[in-house]
């Protein structure tokens, strides 16, 4: 009989008397998680095929050939509330802390395209983000900073078009030329759809936006990722690890299929195509479920779309530790939960990461809960050690096994989606959205049934007094930007305005791309709501379907 | 436009909608409490889940109050037979004008009654009518024969399918046929819809009833698409007597 | 049947687009057994004030997470007690700081459920607060 089945019996029999802590052990994908693994669970593996080398097809050790070794991951920390002064001054501090990339957070109105005075955004102004209503504010965001020499990474999805435009309209006035621009725009309209609730037009127009931009950059600013493609706001929903590489997947695979119809070729467009994941709290499955993505998305480009360019098969990602995990009991918990998942998304191979402050779940985080946040990052890489060696975790049985399963049952959503008719369908028959929705719940039901602890929650809690110390925005912003946006109206040349504006509606209406007309408009100093509500008028609004 | 004449204030109505609902008073306490009736039509939208109805209707109400009339919806999703509860999602997609007195919009809740409607609709949809509304529209999940109680209450009887329900088209022309006044083939613009669409034409040809031939209309309702062409045909098959145009057996 | 049924309201007021939360609580008010109208997300104080009074529900459950609290909840509960709905049970949840809770309750929200609370607590303080 074999060795590993005697063993099990054995231990069978032993649990009889003093029984393992649960009857089956899961992980959040639902995965049973077995007692042991051994090289029988990856017999079905091949190494040069399924593994490979780093830097290598499938890539699912790493993108590049030393990793880590090579340089660190991008330390980039999310930020941006109130006014653009006030973000201004929070990103001097950041870099001034030795962050090299920035991270800029909007407000809702900007993220729906609506100006600060809008009645719609009254209450909302400057609170999740900073406020853009027109050039002059990134003229004041990006003061003293060097647009030349960082990296800048916009969460703008549905306005993308817009503030991107103001973006680049503030390099030409500067006379920076677009080749030297380094960045990323989230400019991922599918998961706001599914799960982040920041879209404004119906899919198609929203689409054409998208490939605008993408054939644009190919052209104009060839270093910018023009999208990141997010699961981290779908696990954020509620999903399943599996469900978030599988819906990620998903959109990229729908995003490539529009560019490609639009007569853009695949390998124009495909390298410069990144992605953003959540790190979550199970560890080895969030390992795995990095791996398993770079090895799935590596071989649909290679297999599906026939890319050619090797940099168009590899995933690179971003990555944010999960704010959902995040509790306000005892908050200083959450530092140490931050570098469980930290840790995780470096060991899965990250090429830049924000780690949470410890009170996300309670406010916007103070400067002292962001520097905490960024040490630990600096921690894990100067201290631990795991940056010494190429994906360290490869070739453990168990690490493989998952993820091997997570691509697998990740492989099975993407077939059920294509049957569906792609991934645009799926979303309007609501099809992803209840697969996420009923993870969410049992989620929920998990915890509140004490089958899932959580430490502060419904495990070791305590009594404690209302935290204190937390940042608040200002009320004022809003009062701030409104005068300014009266005065920048008053101020400027209302007829150019106005002929600007129209320039971008024609080319929305027609073929053209539609960013050349964007920046003339903002260098017009045309604000974000005057495009987006011009535009509304001719696309209508995108409807939420709700599948309860 | 016209309104309820403020016969009865939006709270009182809704007020009393509960209490019927919830047999607290008869309906003609109810009735006359709401005021006088106007000529009022009732209009039943029948369709399988996600097939667009809320989003049609959404459209319809604007179209009727373009018209100047007024609209009360009664939009019916089914009660858990486990625990008692619903989930009541129509309203999301009817944003109308907050604040207009001629649209009034209601959720119900089937509470364990079987047919696609609630055991009140009837009262309900009186003291709708008592309350001054003329157009009345009830929204009620449908795909089979026994889903179609609608057809009882309704002067004119719209059944909604798509090019993604493919599966429930067969089990439509089995019951929904047989009731429906108009047929709505919605999403057209999903792969497919050209031979759906000349299926349900041909299957329609055979429902001419009293002079009066069951259109097809085909629809993008996300897209506003067909929502005229159907108010007109309801329109004109009210005008043409609407329900007592060979109303079928099923009504009792 | 024809027991008094308990109807609530599920809103999401402001911008946000974050409704894990409200879709969570929507399902589980479901389950014990109420009649539950969601809005969806984005619905200004007037939309919210009008389906209340539409559906006559005796609950109100505002989730908001963009920190547009102060801001949006009284509203929403002025608006009610000007249509004559001042006996709606109105209760708040999302990302609210302790230190608003006073300000909100004066303002009509009768009690602000933060995170972590379960949505079994949830439901039994609706039930408690709303005999049937
Ligand atoms: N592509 C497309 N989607 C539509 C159309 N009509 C409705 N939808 C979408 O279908 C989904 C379900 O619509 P809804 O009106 O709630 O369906 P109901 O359950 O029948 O009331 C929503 O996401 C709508 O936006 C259409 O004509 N074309
Ligand atoms: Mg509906």
């Amino acid at each position: 009989m074999d060795r590993y089945k005697e063993w099990d019996q054995k231990t069978n029999e032993k649990i009889k008397k003093s029984p393992e802590r649960k009857k089956t052990f899961r992980n959040h994908s639902g995965i049973d998680v077995k007692r042991l693994y051994t090289p029988q669970d990856n017999s079905g593996m091949d190494y040069e095929r399924d593994l490979g080398y780093p830097g290598e097809f499938p890539f699912t050790r790493g993108v590049q050939p030393t990793m880590y070794r090579g340089r660190y991951w991008t330390m980039r920390q999310y930020a941006g509330f109130g006014t653009a002064r006030e973000s201004n001054e929070r990103y001097r501090f950041l870099i001034s802390q030795g962050q090299k990339g920035l991270s800029v957070a909007f407000d809702l109105p900007t993220q729906l395209g609506y100006d600060s005075d809008d009645p719609l955004a009254e209450g909302e102004v400057g609170k999740v983000g900073v406020a853009v209503d027109s050039l002059q504010d990134m003229e004041v965001l990006f003061d003293g900073i060097d647009l030349a020499s960082i990296s800048t990474s916009m969460t703008i999805n549905a306005s993308a078009f817009v503030i991107f435009g103001m973006y680049l309209a503030l390099a030409r006035k500067r006379g920076i030329s677009f080749e030297k621009l380094n960045g990323t725009i989230q400019n991922d309209i599918l998961k706001e759809y599914i799960a982040r609730g920041t879209y404004i037009f119906p899919p198609r127009a929203s689409m054409r936006l998208i490939t605008d931009i993408f054939s644009y950059c190919s052209e104009q600013v060839p270093n910018w990722n023009t999208i990141s493609i997010s699961g981290y706001h779908i696990r954020e929903a509620g999903s399943t690890a599996v469900q978030e590489v599988a819906f990620t997947l998903a959109d990229a695979v729908a995003y490539v299929e529009s560019a490609v119809k639009a007569g853009l070729s695949v390998d124009s467009i495909a390298p410069r195509l990144s992605f953003f994941f959540n790190a979550h709290n199970d560890f080895f499955e969030e390992v795995a479920k990095f791996r398993a993505a770079r090895r799935m998305w590596a071989r649909i480009m290679k297999e599906r779309f026939k890319a050619e360019d090797p940099r168009s098969w590899a995933l690179r990602f971003h990555t944010q530790t999960a704010g959902s995990t995040l509790i306000a009991q005892q908050k200083d918990n959450n530092i140490i939960r931050v570098t469980l998942q930290a840790l995780a998304a470096v060991l899965g191979g990250t090429q830049s990461l924000h780690t949470n402050s410890r009170d996300e779940a309670l406010s916007l985080p103070t400067e002292h809960s962001v520097k905490i946040a960024l040490r630990t990052q600096q921690i894990i890489a100067d201290e631990s050690g795991v940056c010494d060696t190429v994906d360290p975790l490869g070739g453990s049985y168990y690490v493989e096994s998952l993820t091997e399963k997570i691509e697998h049952e990740a492989a099975a959503y993407l077939n059920k989606i294509d049957s569906m008719g792609g991934m645009l369908r799926a979303i309007e028959e609501g099809y992803v959205q209840r697969e996420i929705q009923d993870s969410a719940y049992d989620f929920q039901r998990s915890i509140e049934s004490g089958d899932r602890a959580i430490v502060g929650l419904n495990t070791h809690f305590e009594k404690e007094d209302a935290p204190a110390d937390l940042l608040k925005v200002d009320p004022a912003v809003e009062g701030y930007q409104k005068k300014n946006l009266t005065e920048l109206k008053n101020g400027r040349d209302n007829v150019k305005a106005a002929e600007a504006l129209e320039k971008v509606r024609q080319a929305a209406l027609g073929e053209a791309n539609i960013m050349p007309a964007v920046v003339d408009a903002a260098l017009a100093y045309v604000t974000l709501g005057e495009i987006c509500h011009s535009l509304r008028k001719e696309w209508g609004e995108y409807q939420e379907r709700v599948v309860l | 436009m016209t309104d309820t004449g403020g016969k009865i204030s939006t709270l009182e109505l809704a007020r009393l909608i509960t209490a019927v609902e919830n047999s607290e008073i008869t309906v003609s306490e109810a009735c006359s409490r709401a005021g006088k009736a106007e000529n009022s039509f009732v209009i039943g939208i029948t369709g399988p889940p996600g097939v667009g109805k809320s989003t049609l209707l959404n459209h319809l109400i604007r179209d009727f109050r373009a018209t100047n009339r007024t609209v009360a919806v009664i939009a019916v999703d089914p009660t858990s037979i486990l625990s008692g509860g619903a989930l009541l999602g129509d309203r999301i997609r009817m944003q109308t004008n907050t604040g207009d007195r001629g649209v009034f919009i209601r959720s119900m809740a089937t509470r364990g009654h079987l047919g696609g409607l609630t055991g009140k609709t009837t009262e309900v949809l009186e003291v709708l009518k008592s309350a001054g509304f003329e157009m009345l529209i009830v929204e009620t999940v449908g795909v089979g024969q026994t889903e179609v109680e609608v057809v009882r209450v309704a002067d004119a009887v719209v059944a909604v399918t798509s090019p993604a329900h493919g599966d429930e088209i067969q089990m439509m022309k089995a019951g929904i046929f047989e009731i429906a006044d108009v047929i709505v083939l919605n999403k057209s613009d999903y792969k497919g819809a050209e031979n759906v669409m000349r299926d349900l034409i041909r299957c329609a040809e055979g429902l001419n009833r009293n002079g009066w031939s069951v259109p097809v209309i085909r629809m993008i309702a996300a897209e506003q698409q067909g929502i005229t062409e159907l108010r007109e045909s309801i329109d004109s098959f009210l005008a043409q007597g609407g329900g007592s145009i060979g109303k079928r057996s099923l009504k009792g | 049947m024809d027991k008094k049924m308990i109807r609530v309201c599920v809103a999401k007021p402001g911008l946000d687009g974050h409704d894990r939360g409200a879709k969570v609580l929507a399902r589980a008010l479901k389950d014990a057994g109420m009649e539950v109208i969601y809005t969806g997300i984005r619905q200004t104080p007037e939309q919210v004030a009008e389906t209340c009074i539409q559906e006559d529900v005796n609950c109100l459950l505002l989730s908001l997470l963009s920190g547009a609290h102060n801001h949006l909840f009284p509203k929403i509960t002025a608006l009610l007690s000007e249509k004559g709905r001042k006996d709606i049970l109105v209760l708040g949840g999302g990302v609210i700081p302790e230190e608003d809770d006073e300000f909100l309750m004066k303002s009509g929200i009768k009690r602000v459920f933060h995170t972590g609370a379960t949505t079994d607590e949830i439901v039994a303080y609706i039930r408690e607060q709303i005999p049937s």
